[in-house]
């Protein structure tokens, strides 16, 4: 009967979103629970106060009551004794949720997840790294996960799950997701419509742009060919636009690319510009130069922007792929001759892997 | 009236009190003898200018940051990067300053300062100097703030950034290793500020449990006090034990900001998550010195406006010492994300809900006090009726927070903020209002306009549940705190609740104008205008610069039936009875136990 009334229906309700995880339902019977609860305390309450003051509102001219000291034992107890029951009740079946939370299966599916000022990246166990999760459904997943930076927090409302994500240590969280949620957009080449992910620790600036999604594919097959589609990207696209999709998945958060102002220096023309720094130095921004920001960012520090902000990508981002980063910003640069960008995805370069090129 | 008829009507001890209108606002004059002042009551004063000017900056800033939040997108800068900056800078500047220079001292160094003494029938409290000290030490706290908020000011004009940093973006909790080694703000006069402050909270706490233990008066047992001193006690408890250990808190902070030595940041080999129990085993506590002075004054209000004899008095007065103990044990309720051990996570939700046990009581005596009794809607009750309202909702929202499963769910969200909002703004606020309502007329002898006041009170009520209500059901729906954007499933639930802020807004600058329009030409009041029977009342209004001519007879403080309301000029004054009785020495009546 309780039951009956307390299980949520699946879709969201006035007051929690959709249930898409395997701990959801449980997390939603015990907050419904304790609303019930607490609509009839503070109705109680309510009706109690209310009801004096319209019964024993004074009266001008009315004789005031005597007011003789009052208390009662047993009416403290009343209201000792079945609120601690009670609260003794929502402890223990909160603290049962919890342990459900927290103990991880063993057979869980492990994601290693990096948190950084102020992105996300997902790294799948062939070490192919994405800004968005995605995940089969129906399967435990495990993510491991770290921060290069300060403190953030990863939270998914359909999953009812969070965890910090923090510096110097390892922090681990799982869920088992029960709905499929998400689809490729071909027009906009991107996933659409997964589940949100927050970042729910301040981590500075642009901490309410910590976002991404969670992509829940309806099963491990299909998972897998994405996953196996994801890892190489040499026969589907020019190495600018990899770069382009690193930046999406790194730099996005700092630096624009059309020339508005953000924590870090537009990359519009900026390569092959003179650079000014801090200590009075200067220098052309070269390969050598970009590279050396992106592994060593505290080397030189241009003018007119803080130190300190961004992070050393050295372990995080390979010499392939700062080379794509270099052609990504060669193609934002007005003094890089455009015609001599690639063309072609490297592999297709030498017609190694035939045309008909599969999809993104 | 001719105009030398004495305000005070308890002719036994006041007769020649004040023939010529004597009282501690014309006692001395010039600005040297306020600034010299030992007189507690003066004291009050000027932390009260202080800390209203506090509350008014805090408040700008929560306008402030309101407005960036009434629609989606960058709102009151074009630039993304700018706007959310200045968002950043205002929820943390609202938080520290609110926290810091308001809630905490507010009811004790403004209400505690003014009545605790007088409800002891002394002069002072026990250590005058030391409570002028902490006027002192608090003003310097306050100047690190406004260097903070001048250093931010400045930077945002000219773009010069002054030592130290600018303005302040680590919100007020300061978590590293964002505080100690990315933030650009200016977070060591900020933190150094709030060091200071605290020992201006000390000083305060240690004043009040010397005034309490050595200067009841004779016939004034524990279970005699009001309970305004009990809730004082409980709280200053608290500040001498717990701000020791948020002082050392900043300045480990402090050294690792400043000289680089490791303790909270990990690229320096230190623990962020140590720095979060460190904090918290301060913060916690601190939430209950904020609350229960408030619990305090709503004890006296209720039993005042109802006519009846406060029920239950030894539980409530046990319940404050009993909260204030607990919430020593409570902090890591705070950090059950962070990483800490299930097993630490399930003691310390266990050790929470503990806390809803005294809360509970507390509110079921109050309800019940009102049961059989003559009740008044005059503006200080409407504040308490208000209270029980908003600490309902605060208290019994913390069960879902306490409950580990779905706080893990609520953690950071919106939810959390109207959590903390209903108790921390609606609650304390409610009873720090009413309670300057309630005392307004001892403070300074002057009526305030009570339709203005009961009106200010109840769209301040409007105003409130129209903000916050609403964060409830957008954090649970997962909109998580101290966001400057945000998804275009929440714009609606913004939009209201910047409204509701406006409306706050709105009606504590009418709650303000109704103070000050008072103090200009306010009818003159009573020594009694409620019929409360703890000592303060049986002084004049204004009192007199030593508060008693005489020692006040002690009785029971909830003796409500030794007063009779003669007229509104007059106030309430003592009963036939009452008089008899003390001229008989038989005045102590002893119905507490
Ligand atoms: C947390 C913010 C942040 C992130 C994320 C970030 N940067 Fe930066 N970056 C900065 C700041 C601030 C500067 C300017 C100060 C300096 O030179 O270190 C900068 C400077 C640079 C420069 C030198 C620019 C110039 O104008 O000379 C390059 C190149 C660069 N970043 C590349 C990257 C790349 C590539 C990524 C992503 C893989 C990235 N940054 C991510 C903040 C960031
Ligand atoms: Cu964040
Ligand atoms: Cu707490």
């Amino acid at each position: 009967m309780l039951n009956a009334i307390l299980a949520q229906s699946k879709g969201a309700t006035f007051w929690m979103p959709e249930q898409a995880s395997t701990v959801a339902a449980e997390v939603d019977w015990m907050f419904y629970a304790i609303l019930y609860i607490c609509y009839f305390f503070f109705f109680l309450i309510l009706v109690m106060m209310l009801g004096f003051v319209l019964k024993y509102r004074h009266r001008s001219g009315a004789v005031d009551h005597p007011a003789p000291a009052g208390h009662s034992l047993a009416l403290e107890m009343l209201w000792t004794i079945p609120p601690t029951i009670i609260v003794l009740f929502i402890a223990w079946r909160g603290i049962r949720g919890f342990m459900d939370m927290a103990v991880i299966p063993p057979n869980a599916y492990e994601i290693q997840v990096t948190g950084q000022m102020w992105n996300w990246s997902f790294t799948y166990p062939n070490g192919t790294t994405v800004s968005e999760l995605h995940i089969p459904k129906d399967v435990p997943v495990r993510l491991v996960m770290n921060s290069t930076d300060v403190i953030h927090s990863l939270f998914v409302p359909e999953f009812r799950s969070k965890k910090d994500v923090v510096p110097g240590r390892f922090s681990k969280m799982w869920f088992q997701a029960t709905e499929a949620r998400g689809e490729y957009d071909a027009a906009q080449k991107k996933w659409v419509n997964g589940f949100p992910i927050y970042c729910t620790e301040y981590c500075g600036t642009s901490h309410s742009e910590m976002l991404s999604q969670v992509i829940v594919h309806p099963t491990r097959e299909m998972f897998d060919d994405w996953l196996a589609d994801a890892s190489v990207w040499t026969d589907k696209m020019t190495p600018q636009a990899r770069g382009a999709q690193l930046y999406g998945m790194y730099c996005t958060s700092c630096h624009s690319v059309d020339g508005s102002s953000n924590t870090g220096p537009t990359w519009k023309d900026l390569f092959g510009a003179d650079r000014a720094f801090t200590d009075g130095s200067q220098s052309k921004a070269d390969e050598d130069y970009i590279r050396e920001s992106i592994y060593y960012p505290q080397k030189k520090i241009v003018a007119g922007y803080p130190a300190g902000q961004m992070n050393s990508f050295l372990g995080q981002i390979n010499e392939t792929d700062v080379g794509a980063i270099i052609w990504y910003m060669k193609s934002l640069s007005d003094k890089f001759d455009q015609s001599n960008l690639p063309t072609k995805p490297p592999a297709l370069e030498e017609g190694v892997v035939d045309e008909g090129a599969p999809k993104p | 009236m001719s105009a030398i008829t004495t305000p005070n009507q308890f002719d036994v001890p006041a007769k020649g009190n004040e023939p010529h209108g004597h009282n501690y606002l014309n006692h001395s004059k010039g600005i040297l003898s306020w600034m010299f002042t030992l007189d507690h009551k003066r004291i009050g004063l000027m932390y009260m200018a202080l800390v209203l000017f506090a509350f008014f900056l805090g408040g700008t800033f929560a306008m402030l940051l309101r407005t960036e939040l009434i629609a989606e997108g960058p709102t009151l800068l074009a630039d993304k990067t700018q706007a959310w900056n200045l968002y950043n800078h205002m929820f943390s500047l609202h938080g520290a300053v609110m926290v810091f220079l308001f809630i905490i001292p507010a009811v004790p160094a403004i209400l505690g300062n003014f009545i605790l003494p007088m409800q002891l029938g002394a002069k002072d409290v026990a250590f005058p100097r030391l409570n002028l000290l902490s006027l002192y030490v608090y003003a310097a706290g306050a100047a690190f703030f406004l260097y903070v908020l001048l250093s931010g000011v400045i930077n945002a004009w000219t773009g010069y950034t002054m030592p130290g940093g600018f303005g302040l973006d680590t919100g007020w909790t300061f978590y590293t290793p964002y505080s100690s080694s990315k933030s650009m703000s200016s977070v060591i006069p900020a933190t150094g500020g709030a060091f200071i402050l605290g020992f201006s909270s000390i000083l305060t706490g240690v004043n009040f449990i010397a005034s309490i233990h050595t200067l009841r008066p004779k016939g004034m047992g524990w279970f005699d006090m009001p309970l305004f001193l009990w809730g004082l006690y409980a709280t200053s408890i608290i500040q001498i034990l717990a701000t020791p250990v948020l002082a050392i808190t900043l300045m480990l902070l402090i050294a690792e900001r400043a000289m680089g030595i490791g303790i909270f940041d990990p690229a320096l080999g230190g623990d962020p998550v140590l720095y979060q129990h460190f904090f918290w085993f301060y913060s916690h506590p601190a939430v209950y010195i904020m609350i229960l002075p408030a619990m305090g004054v709503i004890s006296e209000i209720i039993s005042t406006f109802s006519r009846r004899h406060i029920f239950g008095y030894t539980f409530i007065a046990y319940s404050s010492i009993a909260i204030a103990l607990l919430g020593f044990l409570v902090w890591g309720h705070h950090m059950f994300t962070s990483g800490q051990s299930a097993l630490t996570n399930v003691a310390f939700s266990l050790i929470t809900f503990s806390v809803a046990i005294p809360s509970a009581i507390k509110v079921f005596n109050w309800v019940t006090t009102m049961y059989k009794g003559s009740i008044r809607l005059e503006t200080p009750m409407l504040y308490g009726i208000g209270f029980i309202w908003m600490f309902s909702i605060g208290g019994l929202t913390g069960i879902f927070l306490a409950a580990l499963s779905v706080d893990i769910h609520m953690h950071d969200t919106y939810f959390v903020v109207a959590h903390f909002h209903y108790v921390m703004v609606g609650s304390m606020l409610f009873a720090f209002i009413g309670g300057m309502n309630y005392w307004f007329p001892k403070m300074f002898g002057k009526m305030y306009n009570e339709r203005v006041a009961a009106f200010a009170a109840i769209l301040l009520f409007i105003g409130f549940n129209l903000t916050f209500f609403i964060q409830f059901v957008a954090g649970s729906h997962g909109m998580p705190r101290r966001y400057a954007n945000y998804p275009v499933q929440f714009v609606s639930h913004h939009y209201w609740s910047t409204i509701g802020a406006y409306i706050m807004g709105l009606s504590l600058v009418i709650v303000l104008f109704n103070w000050v329009a008072a103090l200009l030409n306010g009818k003159k009041a009573p020594a009694n205008p409620w019929g409360s029977n703890t000592l303060e009342w049986q002084s004049a209004s204004p009192p007199p610069h030593d508060n008693f001519p005489t020692t006040p007879v002690v009785t029971d403080p909830y003796d409500l039936d030794r007063w009779r309301y003669v007229s509104d000029d007059e106030g309430w004054v003592l009963t036939d009875e009452a008089k008899a009785a003390i001229a008989a020495g038989t005045a102590r009546t002893g119905q507490l136990h």
